[in-house]
């Protein structure tokens, strides 16, 4: 009897050969592209050329997908990708202006733009003050810049961001939303963020142990290190000099794992922007 | 170096790539949601994690993004406003498996929309075109950190996101093909005048939307311009000015008629009134006739007492018929202006006798030296896409085919693309009903995958 490996339906996979079969996914697709004039455009595809009146083109399927904005959302499939809203330069002009006797904060509550987004905006219009180009990409960055320009949707008073958001770094948060007349008391707190009541953490400050410090304090003194010279000889350069050392916090062991001997070492950059290997002793 | 992308084999399977090519625009738009039925678990966990990594980062290979890249505690957000609480729309933070590959420079050089695609972002940054807050960084894993200002060389910009400039003999090829495109429109039209004025007038607008705007511009610029030198000559016209010009043209001939005063017009008996001023003035041999200098003509027209009786009655005489002369050619001048705005609009035969046959282009000799080619249209002066020939890219510069649906502005960037400039505000979040990592899947397949990195001894 012949044993069959696969788990997948046969039908399932006879689907999947005929729609990975190369001759017709390529005919399909001449198909979708549409003809070519004359400079090899295919000038009849409704996506050849982006949009001019900040309403994005983006693509169309057949089926109508319910809740679908296809002017916001890039991807038929996810509804939770959104393109942003572009700044007009007449805006940004306004930010710029305001820039000078406000706060970030003030200009960002003004016109409902994330605080970030409003210091970024500020920096890059320094940037293009200062900014300057060969003559002859003038004209052709000019032409780019427009085109992105108009091809996004414009940012408006329907459109601000949600200024009282805090991004956090867990799964389970740090910050509870509450009502105003909800009751919610210390002890409430100190479970969410996961602390020791106060009152415990009081008596261990003001416990003092005389035994525990005295422990502490010779623990302290046996570490100091002792230094012993050698006897300087004849023909000889330098002392020797002997520092008391821990075994184990000291040197490589010998057949011990190293940290740079790993392949996922940490690595960061310096000033120069050089790759430089983090904590080469650990 | 990661291996190359061999766009057919990406067709065969279907799945999307970091890229704005045509290929992968297709396979965006055949895209069937994964099926999970007749699937164990570990089946749908398995396909799921191999379409999103073939999207998030498929030049990273699994051994690093597993070890280095993937953190089990995803980032989410704290609403601080209580009166939101309520809003019950979903947060899709399975989306955020892959916020921590964002970060990485090239991604981001890709998501500011300064490269084509990951793979052109990563030749980018090994050329040192990339510069990391004014240091070039020439490290595509380099990770940006919040407030980090990033910048692409402008050249390379309008490379990666222009259209591909064509090769001398392939220009040479498609520009004799325009203007033999030409040639024939212009038999066609001085074939039949009639029909050809129809079917310009009849035309549908182009979908090239970039030629629409730069026509419709030219045409708001054209009608203010004509405007103005309306409005300049009206301004010009004054009865004196009338006045000095009949003389000078009544002066020419030795015997005037009307006809010599045509430049007037017909119309409200222009020209007879002209012919009768300047044969008034004519028949008493008047100092004005014999020197038309601006001041004469000045003294002639102040009223004073001092003047002889039909010196006064002469001046009263012209003056009355030079201000109707002057309404009429104000009149005149709007005319003229208005025909001028609605030349085409007519059907003119004579149209067709603009139109001239062009030659084609000798295809040795150009391509021995490029600036030999001679190309003179409305549309075109030089070589197709080779305006300037030391440019990389389609000169003038125009936007590469099918970005449209691949250009999304993401709102963890602040792109200036006057400067080619770009700030990275933070890590992409995820926020009810919205992720910040730009996705094409959708979130149940992202659970799966999530839920394929997260289990016990992978992280």
């Amino acid at each position: 009897m012949k044993r069959n490996l696969s788990t997948t339906t046969r039908l399932l996979r006879f689907n999947r050969r005929a729609t990975m079969d190369k001759a017709n996914l390529t005919k399909e697709m001449k198909q979708w592209l549409g003809p070519k004039n004359i400079l090899g455009d295919y000038v009849k595809n409704p996506y050849f050329y982006p949009n001019q009146n900040n309403k994005p083109n983006y693509i169309q399927t057949q089926k109508k997908i319910y809740g679908r904005d296809s002017t916001i959302n890039p991807f038929p499939l996810n509804q939770y990708t959104k393109t942003n809203y572009i700044i007009s330069e007449d805006l940004k002009d306004k930010i710029l202006e305001d820039a000078t006797n406000l706060h970030p904060q003030e200009i960002a509550h003004k016109y409902g733009i994330n605080l970030q987004r409003i210091e970024a905006i500020i920096k890059l219009k320094s940037i293009e003050k200062d900014f300057k180009v060969k003559d002859e990409l003038v004209e052709d960055l000019k032409r780019f810049s427009t085109v992105m320009k108009n091809y996004f949707p414009l940012f408006n008073h329907q459109t601000v961001d949600n200024l009282t958001e805090i991004p956090t770094k867990r799964i389970n948060d740090r910050f509870l939303t509450i009502e105003e007349n909800e009751p919610f008391g210390p002890v409430d707190a100190a479970k969410i963020l996961k602390l020791e009541p106060a009152e415990t953490t009081l008596k261990s400050l003001t416990e003092f142990n005389l035994e525990d410090h005295q422990k502490k304090q010779q623990a302290l003194e046996d570490k100091k290190v002792s230094v012993v010279y050698g006897k300087k000889r004849e023909g000889e350069k330098s002392v020797f000099r002997f520092t008391q050392k821990d075994v184990g916090t000291f040197g490589h062991r010998y057949g011990a794992s190293r940290r740079d001997r790993k392949k996922d070492r940490a690595i960061g950059f310096d000033s120069l922007g050089k790759m430089i290997y983090l904590h080469p002793n650990n | 170096m990661p291996r190359k992308v061999d766009k057919v084999y990406q067709l065969t399977r279907g799945q999307m790539t970091m890229s704005m090519n045509k290929e992968n625009l297709f396979n965006l738009y055949r895209k069937e949601p994964l099926k999970y039925i007749g699937k164990t678990l570990y089946q749908q966990k398995w396909a799921a994690k191999s379409e999103t990594r073939t999207y998030h980062g498929d030049h990273i290979r699994e051994k690093q993004f597993k070890k280095v890249l993937f953190d089990s505690n995803l980032k989410s957000y704290s609403q601080l406003d209580s009166s939101l609480k309520g809003d019950n729309t979903p947060t899709p933070i399975t989306l955020q498996t892959f916020a921590t590959i964002e970060k990485r420079l090239e991604i981001a050089v890709f998501r500011s929309m300064f490269a084509s695609s990951v793979r052109q972002a990563r030749q980018f940054i090994l050329g040192g075109e990339v510069k990391v807050n004014g240091v070039t960084i020439k490290h595509p894993s380099f990770p940006l950190k919040q407030g980090d200002v990033f910048s692409v060389n402008p050249e390379k910009v309008l490379y990666a996101l222009g259209k591909s400039k064509p090769g001398l003999d392939k220009s040479i090829k498609l520009t004799n093909e325009i203007i033999g495109a030409w040639n024939n429109y212009v038999s066609k039209a001085r074939s039949n005048p009639k029909l050809f004025h129809e079917m310009k007038q009849n035309q549908p607008p182009s979908f090239d939307v970039i030629q629409n705007m730069e026509i419709n511009e030219n045409k708001s610029n054209n009608q203010t311009n004509s405007e103005i030198t309306m409005k300049q000559l009206q301004k010009n016209i004054t009865r004196e000015s009338i006045l000095k010009e009949i003389i000078l043209i009544g002066n020419k001939s030795k015997e005037p008629t009307i006809e010599i005063f045509e430049k007037f017009g017909t119309k409200n008996n222009s020209n007879s009134k002209c012919l009768q001023i300047y044969q008034q003035l004519k028949s008493i041999n008047h100092y004005l006739v014999t020197e038309p200098t601006n001041e004469k003509i000045e003294q002639f027209f102040v009223k004073s007492e001092e003047k002889e009786h039909s010196e006064q009655l002469l001046q009263r005489q012209i003056n009355s018929i030079l201000r109707e002369l002057k309404n009429s050619e104000y009149e005149r001048i709007r005319i003229l202006h208005q025909e001028d705005k609605l030349t085409g609009k007519f059907y003119n035969e004579k149209l067709v006798n603009n139109l001239k046959y062009t030659p084609k282009l000798n295809k040795e000799e150009v391509s021995e030296d490029e600036s030999l080619a001679k190309v003179d249209f409305k549309f075109l002066n030089n070589l197709y896409g080779r305006k300037d020939p030391n440019r990389s890219y389609f000169t003038p510069w125009y936007p590469k085919p099918f970005i449209a649906p691949f250009a999304i502005l993401p709102s963890h960037i602040e792109i200036s693309f006057d400067t080619c400039h770009a700030v990275y505000l933070r890590d992409p979040i995820a926020r009810p009903g919205h992720s910040e990592v730009i996705s094409p899947l959708p979130e149940h397949v992202h659970d799966r995958t999530y839920m394929w990195y997260a289990r016990k001894g992978m992280a």
